[in-house]
Formats: structure tokens, C-alpha cells, sequence
């Protein structure tokens, strides 16, 4: 059903968040027009501010609209450790869970060569200058377990191949609390094949 | 048009994500040839149900005309998982077929030569004969086979002791007189053009003989650049992944840089 012109439009806008359809845009266009407008006004204006101003940090590519961002401007963080993520929000799931305290590297991709993302497209190229700069002597490889993130690792680990980091990669296996029976054959297969001995 | 199937074989060429928890993927199957649909469902609660990543190999039911059919399971059969160098050589040959094939161009042998690569990728540290012997394979299938037995001017079998140029799309012709043929350029180029090879190499290709770096060296500027033909012009960007690879880093290669 349509509305009005500018009811309509607002309505297509929000459309654009990742899992909202019409029904939900609609009922949240008209939340806000109803009973909200100051939410509505800041909800504008926050998203005006950032969309002017959050770019990529300096130093480790992510979204911020610093030149560097917090946590690589922060002393506190280990520079030794240089975690490498497909997207932000990897950091944010890392950061989260806690218990790494080095600094990230985001790629905002992985490589797919059918779909034409390269390395540069990845800023691979900056990347073994960056480690060297920064004296990572670890570069953890945290792209995802699928193969376009095998090859982004693999890729990653062969061109840091004239620097003196260490390069790991994340464990992949069976899910803390998850059941074997449950869990698929590509899963089980590199759960065992990454076994370790019992501490 | 293409016919429903359900459970039919199939490779996966190629997934991209699709809306929020779809997929776009590629498939070469068994008995349909490359197959692209729409999977739905494959992020989330529901993925160990349609748990799909290239190489793997799984049964698909799928309903739906045109371009992209309406993919409703994909079981995975046969997970599996490529490393290091053979994992660039897997998305290499995907991309390959992704660009060679047309949708729904039944190509039953390939689906078998396709799972023989890999597993000899699989199995093997050196993938590179696993590329050409596929490459031939793949040209065969698609009608572009070169006949690498005889001499394409006077029907004699290649004699190791001559020199020989490529024929685009058909095979090879004997060099007549002035060039001596114990010269060490074992690929060099014709006057128009054409690739040089010596017979050696023609037979050793031909009996899928690739322990020689001379031996693989000719093969690939051969299936390159009969491929070539087929892939009208734009270059395939898993090759120039090798490239970047191998300008960057000192890893083994074979003569001019990458294995494929």
C-alpha cells in the first residue's frame, strides 16, 4: 500500500538494514513518525554523521572515523600479535569473547577470484609491510573456515614468507558444548586431523 | 529446458551469498552439466542441512527453468578439503569450468575426470599434472581436443626427433627444413605466431607424461592457449592469483612462475 511520497521513501530506506523486509520497514517507519520523533531526529542524524564521516583506520583498515583506531592507538594492546579478519565484525565477536589482547588486521573480504576480489582488492599488498613496520611476531590468521578463507589464509601466510612473524591459523573443530553426531563430516574430519595431545 | 532432479550428483563449482541467508551456487552434475541455483537457508540454524562449499561433493534436488533453478536440498555426500597449493589448483580448475561451460551443456565424462582431479590433487604433493591432464580432458569435452599423435600435414606419427608448430584448435604440423631441430629451445614461437614444440614433447604429452619441467612447460602454453580460444579474451583471475603469489614470495614454481 502506499502511504505518502516521503512516507514511501523513508519506508525504502530502511530497507537497506541487512534482515528487514517491507512489513517491518513500514511498521518501523511509522513507530517512529507515530510515537517517537526525537528517536527519530537522533536515529537521522547519527546516521547522517556517520555515513559523512567513519572511514578505514590507518593502521589496521577497520571502520572508524579516527585516523587510528582505538585499540590500535591504545599502548595497552600487544603489538606482537596481529590478528587478520575478514570484517569488523569478526573484531567485535573477538572482542567480545575476550582473551586476546594483540591488534587486528581487516580485510573487508576474502579472496574469490570467480567474483573478482584479489588480493589487492584485500590490501594484501600493505600487509607484509605493515607486519614488519608494526614487529608483529605472530600473525594469527582468523578468516573463516570456508575455502575462500583457506585461500585467503594460505595466500596471506606464503607473502608474509620474507618476514620474521610466526603465522598461525585458528582452530577449527568441534563446537564447545556441541555433540559428534550432530556435527557434519567436513567438521569432523579436520576436527581430527588438527588433534592435539591432552595437556 | 532443464528437467527437475532430485538427488542428482553434483560437484560445487562456486557458492556466493544471496540475500541474508541464501546462496547463489554453481554445480557441475552429474548428468546436466553445469547447474547454477538458488539455495536457501544456508546461514543460520538450518546450515547443517545444506552445509556447501566448493570441491564438495553433494545431492541436489532442484526444481525450476532458466538461468538459476530453485536448489531446494543440497545434502553434502562427500566433503572435501584442499590445501596449499592444491587448494589454488581447485579453485583454478572451478574457475575454469564456471567460464568454459554453458548452463545445462551435459558433459558426463567431465563430472568423472572433475573427481579424478581432485583426488589426485588430494592424494598427490604435485598438482601439476592433475591441471593438464584435466585442461585435456576439458577440451576434449567441449569439442576443442587436439590430436597430439600425428603430423597434422602428412599423417605420420610425431617423431620425437623433429620440431613441430601448433595448428590453433587442431594439433600439429611438422617444421620443414633450416630449423635444427636439437636446438635446446625446446618452445619457442613460429614465424606467425604458433607455439614451437619438439616431438619429444608432443609424445610425452600425449602419454600424460609430466615428469619432465620441459614436458610441463610445453603443455601448459599449449592448453593455455588453446583455452585461451574459449575464454574469449578476458583473462581467469585464479591465474593471476598464482602470479601475485609467486612474484611475492620464492615458492616452487615451475619455469615461468605458476603452475597454472
Amino acid at each position: 500500500m502506499r502511504l505518502s511520497p516521503l512516507i514511501d521513501r523513508l519506508i525504502e530506506s530502511l530497507q537497506a538494514q541487512p534482515g528487514v523486509g517491507p512489513k517491518t520497514a513500514t511498521r518501523t517507519a511509522l513507530h517512529l513518525l507515530q510515537h517517537n520523533r526525537a528517536g527519530a531526529q537522533a536515529l537521522a542524524a547519527a546516521l547522517t554523521e556517520a555515513a559523512e564521516r567513519v572511514g578505514r583506520c590507518r593502521a589496521c583498515r577497520t571502520l572508524t572515523e579516527t585516523e587510528v583506531c582505538a585499540i590500535c592507538a591504545n599502548p595497552r594492546r600487544d603489538a606482537a600479535a596481529l590478528c587478520v579478519v575478514e570484517s569488523p565484525s569478526d573484531i567485535v565477536a573477538i572482542e567480545q569473547a575476550g582473551g586476546f589482547s594483540g591488534r587486528y588486521f581487516v580485510l573487508h573480504g576474502r579472496l574469490s577470484p570467480i567474483d573478482g576480489v584479489g588480493p589487492e582488492e584485500l590490501g594484501l599488498g600493505e600487509l607484509p609491510t605493515h607486519v614488519r613496520e608494526t614487529g608483529a611476531s605472530e600473525v594469527i590468521l582468523a578468516t573463516n573456515p570456508t575455502v575462500e578463507g583457506e585461500a585467503t589464509a594460505h595466500y596471506i601466510k606464503e607473502s608474509l614468507r620474507g618476514t620474521d612473524a610466526q603465522v598461525t591459523r585458528i582452530a577449527h573443530g568441534v563446537p564447545i558444548g556441541g555433540e559428534l553426531e550432530y556435527i557434519d563430516g567436513g567438521t569432523i574430519v579436520h576436527a581430527l586431523q588438527g588433534r592435539r595431545s591432552v595437556d | 529446458m532443464l528437467p527437475p532432479a532430485d538427488r542428482q550428483p553434483a560437484y560445487v563449482l562456486h557458492r556466493r551469498a544471496f540475500r541474508e541467508t541464501s546462496a547463489i551456487v554453481e554445480l557441475l552434475t552429474r548428468d546436466h552439466g553445469r547447474v547454477g541455483g538458488v539455495v536457501r537457508g544456508v546461514k543460520g540454524a538450518r546450515r547443517g542441512v545444506n552445509n556447501i562449499e566448493p570441491f564438495g561433493q553433494v545431492a541436489a534436488t532442484w526444481r525450476g527453468r532458466g538461468q538459476l533453478v530453485n536448489l531446494f536440498r543440497c545434502e553434502p555426500l562427500a566433503p572435501r578439503r584442499l590445501v596449499g597449493d592444491a587448494l589454488f589448483a581447485g579453485l583454478y580448475l572451478n574457475e575454469l569450468l564456471v567460464r568454459t561451460l554453458s548452463h545445462e551443456e551435459p558433459v558426463p565424462a567431465l563430472f568423472h575426470h572433475y573427481g579424478e582431479a581432485l583426488t589426485r590433487m588430494t592424494s598427490h604433493g604435485d598438482v601439476e599434472p592433475a591441471l593438464r591432464l584435466f585442461e585435456r580432458r576439458l577440451l576434449e569435452e567441449l569439442g576443442y581436443g587436439l590430436a597430439f599423435d600425428v603430423d597434422l600435414v602428412s599423417g605420420r606419427p610425431i617423431d620425437s626427433a623433429q620440431n613441430y608448430l601448433s595448428v590453433d584448435g587442431e594439433g600439429f604440423r611438422q617444421v620443414q627444413g633450416g630449423v635444427d631441430a636439437t636446438s635446446a629451445a625446446s618452445i619457442g614461437r613460429g614465424s606467425a605466431g604458433e607455439l614451437m614444440l619438439t616431438g619429444a614433447d608432443i609424445n610425452a604429452i600425449n602419454a600424460d607424461d609430466y615428469q619432465k619441467a620441459n614436458v610441463r612447460l610445453a603443455a601448459k602454453r599449449v592448453f593455455r592457449r588453446a583455452l585461451e580460444r574459449r575464454l574469449g579474451g578476458r583473462p581467469l583471475a585464479t591465474r593471476q592469483l598464482f602470479q601475485h603469489r609467486s612474484s611475492s614470495t620464492s615458492i616452487r614454481a615451475s619455469a615461468n612462475g605458476s603452475i597454472a
